[in-house]
């Protein structure tokens, strides 16, 4: 029979070690957790969330870093489950303006503000402290936090799938035929008589040929309010093109599709139609914030000029019409 | 090349047509003078959709007005004034459409 005294010696002591044990689990921090996740799926390589951050603020185009330049993309599984609705989730509203409030708090930064024409010198790297707010805005709903005014600026935008760690931070990225860069990119607004119009145009110094994504609302139906859509699952009445090879704001520029100029010197490259991502757009007092997740390739048998595969991240473009 | 009568305007038989200060009846200064507005490549036979305009013509073949997307503020009159010394009689009192292609967004 155990005194009073030894009964509660007893019990400190499981309790202390029921303490110890629960100290000792292994956390469930982000980077562990992804190498775990990675390990059992047979894809070891697949870097950690926190490399991804890394990649954020990583070197400028032409440096290796030792990756291969479509490395991180296949992380995309392990983060997309973690930290993002799903791309399904999105489509499930495709047509649906969002109003409701953005993903992304007010620590988000705006890209173009981040992003300078150097790929060579290191400019490209964002400032650190803007690297920090994204890496928290990354993995921390504030949905909450945000005022009105921004949630009505600051479509939902989240990607599932292969892309979504490659679609994620506030720094655009582009891999362009198998090579990737950190892009300058430039928002581009078209005065139309029949529609809303944008384009994001990207240059970096791994690929010579211009690149630009344009798209057009026909009678404004669909971005009147802020909306994200399914890149693979467009509504009738909006388009989405992609082009290389010309300056998209060059008078002479022509299209091999486009039937009246056949006969140009300066045709480019295009496409029309198989992409997969999201593009969201919100109008605001200067134009749209556009913040486009997107990747095409040329289809197997039918190989295209210039442009044989993208994978293009360009977050908060500012399209205005300044 | 769609060239439409202004409903509002009644020009005599002779509308401009006389005038000593014809510049031209060539609708590709006209396509130039559009283009140079627009930032486009602007025809009157165009066919795309996506930007149109039209350049009102007055009796005396002077062009008086662009309708159609003008950005920024200010630069439509002075495109007018830049086509102040012309008349085009062969459009007077009339109204010619064109359409501009956009490398983007072709027809």
């Amino acid at each position: 029979m155990l005194t009073k005294l030894e009964y509660l010696s007893v019990v400190l002591f499981f309790v202390g070690c029921g303490s110890k044990t629960n100290s000792n689990k292994p956390d469930v921090g982000v980077s562990h957790d992804a190498s775990a996740v990675a390990d059992s799926l047979g894809t070891s390589d697949v870097p950690a969330p926190s490399d991804s951050r890394r990649d954020s603020a990583g070197p400028p185009d032409g440096v290796a870093d030792g990756e291969s330049p479509r490395e991180d993309l296949p992380s995309a599984p392990v983060e997309a489950a973690r930290e993002a609705p799903t791309l399904r989730d999105l489509a499930a509203d495709d047509l649906v303006h969002q109003d409701r409030p953005a993903e992304d708090g007010p620590g988000d930064v705006p890209a173009f503000d981040l992003v300078t024409p150097s790929d060579q010198t290191g400019r490209d790297r964002a400032p650190e402290g803007a690297v920090a707010d994204a890496a928290v805005a990354d993995v921390v709903d504030v949905a909450a936090d945000v005022p009105p005014e921004a949630a009505r600026e600051v479509p939902p935008f989240a990607v599932d799938g292969s892309l979504a760690s490659f679609c994620s931070g506030d720094i655009a990225r582009m891999v362009v035929n198998g090579i990737e860069s950190r892009p300058a990119v430039r928002g581009i607004y078209y005065l139309l008589s029949c529609c809303a119009a944008g384009a994001i145009s990207v240059a970096t110094a791994t690929f010579i040929e211009p690149i630009a994504v344009g798209w057009l609302d026909w009678g404004m139906a669909h971005t009147a309010s802020p909306v994200t859509f399914d890149l693979a699952n467009l509504p009738d009445g909006f388009t989405v093109r992609v082009v290389a090879g010309c300056d998209p704001q060059d008078m002479s520029c022509t299209l091999p599709c486009d039937p009246k100029d056949t006969g140009s010197t300066n045709l480019g490259d295009g496409y029309d139609s198989g992409f997969t991502g999201v593009l969201a757009i919100a109008r605001t007092p200067e134009g749209y914030d556009t913040s486009l997740c997107l990747h095409v390739e040329e289809p197997a048998g039918s190989p295209h000029p210039i442009l044989h595969s993208l994978d293009l991240y360009a977050p908060h473009v500012l399209v205005s019409h300044h | 090349m769609e060239a439409q009568p202004l409903p509002h305007e009644e020009c005599p038989q002779d509308g401009g047509q006389s005038g000593s200060l014809d510049a031209s009846c060539d609708v590709a200064r006209l396509e130039d003078a559009v283009s140079r507005a627009a930032g486009w490549r602007c025809e009157a036979n165009g066919l795309s959709e996506a930007l149109t305009y039209a350049v009102v013509i007055d009796c005396e073949g002077r062009a008086i007005d662009l309708l159609g997307p003008m950005f920024p503020e200010g630069k439509r009159q002075a495109w007018l004034d830049s086509l102040a010394n012309d008349r085009r009689a062969c459009f007077a009192g009339q109204s010619v459409q064109f359409t501009c292609k956009i490398y983007l967004f072709p027809p």
